[in-house]
């Protein structure tokens, strides 16, 4: 049983003027227990709107949703205990201090100052607690909101963009919380359209495009399955070299300079050999790795042109 | 549950405008009370008073001839009448006053306070855009709803009593120094205390009706903003247009709660076998029980409309 389920969600909104926006189109996912988990997808692909439906803050149009095994909305209170979350920008009172912010939600989770200071400090901001919110910056702003996700000492914590307007010093800090906290066998939903943060932390990912699943999984098999994975080599002669792969009956294909060649990276030595012995030396060979952002945007185009 | 208000107690205290609004309103009535006192203490001329009357009383201001004919002669009633203590400074603070002066001079500070209370105290956080979280760690709705309402009015009402206590306190102190008991009925501290008691609940009732107003609108602003259009325009629009509507409106039913009094319409007058005209009934359009049933209605209805409404809408 997934910590997060979610079947068929849809989420329509009507815009002020007429007419109706999509926001979410029979969304399926599953989130398992334990470690990193992306939530991918461009910006309006419904990733926060699915968020907002997970915690009970929109009312989806159709579908069922579950959380730590609990139906959403009707039995959220039952399990909420357990799940710390930010949706986009924290929101908390500007004129109070980051403490008296955490001090409010820890009456509400039954939490002691004790675990106020804990949190405060595992996000740097011990320090500062008894400033107002108004004088933190945005990156404060938002280790403030993570260590209100934290104050539950929650078993899933679903963040949305948590990285939004920190400077890349305070990106790498969120990125290695984020790694900790799974590793500490927590489950971390993180959504992001930021995908070298995502690539960087999670152990599985669902890429979602104009509110639909494009593909979900472990990090290695959605690169995967991206594209086959090959081979680039690079030849004086690209032109000469294709036609001698193509005669050797190896797929190949002409990408500027380089050759992109269907083979898997174990069978260099056929390439360098077919090329060989057609008087064509390679000067570079290497696997055609495809990253997550190479994966993402050709997911992402091919669902766009197909609706 | 517990905790939940726990933590809204927390958040009504930690609000600035609570404390600034407190702190205002007890100097502005230390500080008005203060400046009476002063006036009135600082001519003790009972000896001016004295002279005139005794001038009065010697036919130097008019002469006995040309005294009205109301006095019928009586020159001391006629000197008594026009030779005020007053007129000569000497006017002093009644102890006995305070009921009418809480009931018509600062109830409707009072209730203001009130509106503001619980306007503020539900759309600060939509106007801050703290909802989303505080239903992220509790997302029963009806509770949270609940919950801000109730914390609402029990600061409404600790509020709202305090500061009467406190003018009470003061105006008590102003007597002291420049005023006097006399004429004090002996119940008047039950008196009081069932006054208060009815300032606090009608400030309470509307802070209900602002914070519901605020929560279906989801701003403090836009609730002030509708309920004072609402109450001054509207209701003061259809009251004069309407009699009938009179014990329908909100500051109508105010009114006769604080000043348990009934409502009361066209005097109905007919003449006499000698002609004179002769008081028979007058119309009572809204009784002190009908005010509160009509404040109770308000309250309820309104509650009852934010709490769909905040149970239905998304948040975003």
């Amino acid at each position: 049983m997934g910590v997060i389920e979610v079947e068929g969600l849809r989420k329509e909104y009507r815009r002020l003027r007429g007419g109706r926006t999509m926001a979410v189109d029979g969304l399926d996912l599953d989130v398992p227990e334990g470690g990193v988990f992306g939530f991918l997808g461009p910006n309006g692909a419904g990733k926060t709107t699915t968020i907002r439906c997970l915690l009970g803050l929109v009312r989806p149009g159709g579908g069922r949703t579950r959380l730590l095994g609990a139906e959403v909305p009707g039995r959220l209170g039952d399990v909420i205990a357990g799940v710390g979350s930010i949706v986009e920008q924290p929101a908390l009172f500007p004129r109070f201090s980051g403490r008296r912010n955490l001090q409010i939600l820890a009456r509400i989770g039954g939490r002691d100052e004790a675990a106020i200071d804990r949190v405060l400090e595992r996000v740097g901001l011990a320090d500062r607690a008894r400033d107002a919110v108004r004088t933190y910056s945005l990156g404060m702003k938002q280790r403030l909101g993570i260590a209100a996700a934290l104050l539950k000492d929650p078993s899933l914590l679903i963040l949305d963009e948590p990285a939004n307007g920190l400077d890349p010093a305070g990106i790498v800090e969120v990125r290695e919380l984020i790694r900790s906290l799974g590793d500490e066998g927590r489950t971390v939903f993180v959504s992001s359209h930021i995908l070298s943060e995502v690539e960087q932390t999670a152990d599985r990912v669902a890429i979602v495009a104009r509110g639909k699943l494009i593909t979900q999984g472990p990090v290695a098999e959605v690169l995967s399955a991206g594209r086959a994975r090959g081979m680039l080599a690079r030849v004086a002669d690209p032109v000469a070299g294709s036609r001698a792969l193509a005669e050797a009956g190896i797929g190949v294909a002409v990408d500027g300079e380089v050759l992109r060649i269907d083979l898997a990276p174990d069978q260099g030595e056929r390439i360098t050999r077919t090329l060989a012995e057609r008087g064509l030396f390679v000067s570079e060979l290497r696997p055609d790795e495809v990253d997550l952002e190479t994966v993402f945007l050709e997911l992402t185009r091919e669902e766009g042109s197909a609706s | 549950m517990i905790g939940l208000v726990r933590a809204e107690l927390l958040r009504a205290w930690s609000r600035r405008v609570v404390r600034v609004l407190a702190v205002a309103v007890a100097i502005s009535i230390f500080v008005s009370l203060a400046i009476a006192t002063y006036n009135t203490s600082r001519h003790p001329n009972g000896e001016a008073y004295e002279t005139a009357r005794q001038a009065c009383l010697d036919g130097q201001l008019v002469p006995a001839s040309e005294i009205p004919r109301r006095y019928h002669g009586d020159l001391a009633a006629y000197c008594a009448d026009r030779i005020r203590p007053e007129y000569y400074g000497a006017s002093r603070w009644r102890w006995a006053d305070l009921p009418d002066a809480l009931t018509s001079g600062t109830s409707s500070i009072v209730v203001l306070l009130g509106v503001l209370l619980g306007a503020t105290l539900a759309g600060a956080d939509w106007t801050a855009g703290t909802m989303g979280t505080l239903l992220t760690w509790e997302p029963r709705r009806i509770r949270v709803h609940l919950v801000r309402l109730l914390v609402t009015v029990a600061v409404i009402l600790v509020f709202t009593v305090g500061l009467q206590a406190f003018l009470i306190g003061v105006y008590r102190v102003a007597i002291a120094i420049s005023g006097t008991t006399a004429g004090t009925p002996p119940d008047m501290g039950w008196h009081l205390v069932q006054i208060v008691a009815r300032v606090a609940a009608v400030a309470a009732a509307f802070g209900v009706v602002a914070h519901a107003v605020a929560t279906i609108g989801r701003s403090t602003v836009a609730a002030l903003g509708v309920l004072f259009g609402y109450l001054i325009v509207i209701e003061g629009f259809l009251a004069g247009l309407w009699t009938a509507i009179q014990p329908r409106l909100l500051i109508r039913a105010a009114e006769v709660v604080i000043s348990h009094q009934p409502l009361v319409g066209r005097t109905v007058v007919t003449t006499g076998p000698n002609g004179d005209a002769i008081v028979q009934s007058q119309e009572v359009l809204l009784s002190v029980t009908g005010a509160w049933v009509v404040l109770a209605a308000w309250v309820l209805v309104l509650t009852a409309a934010a709490l769909l409404v905040f149970r239905a809408r998304d948040v975003n």
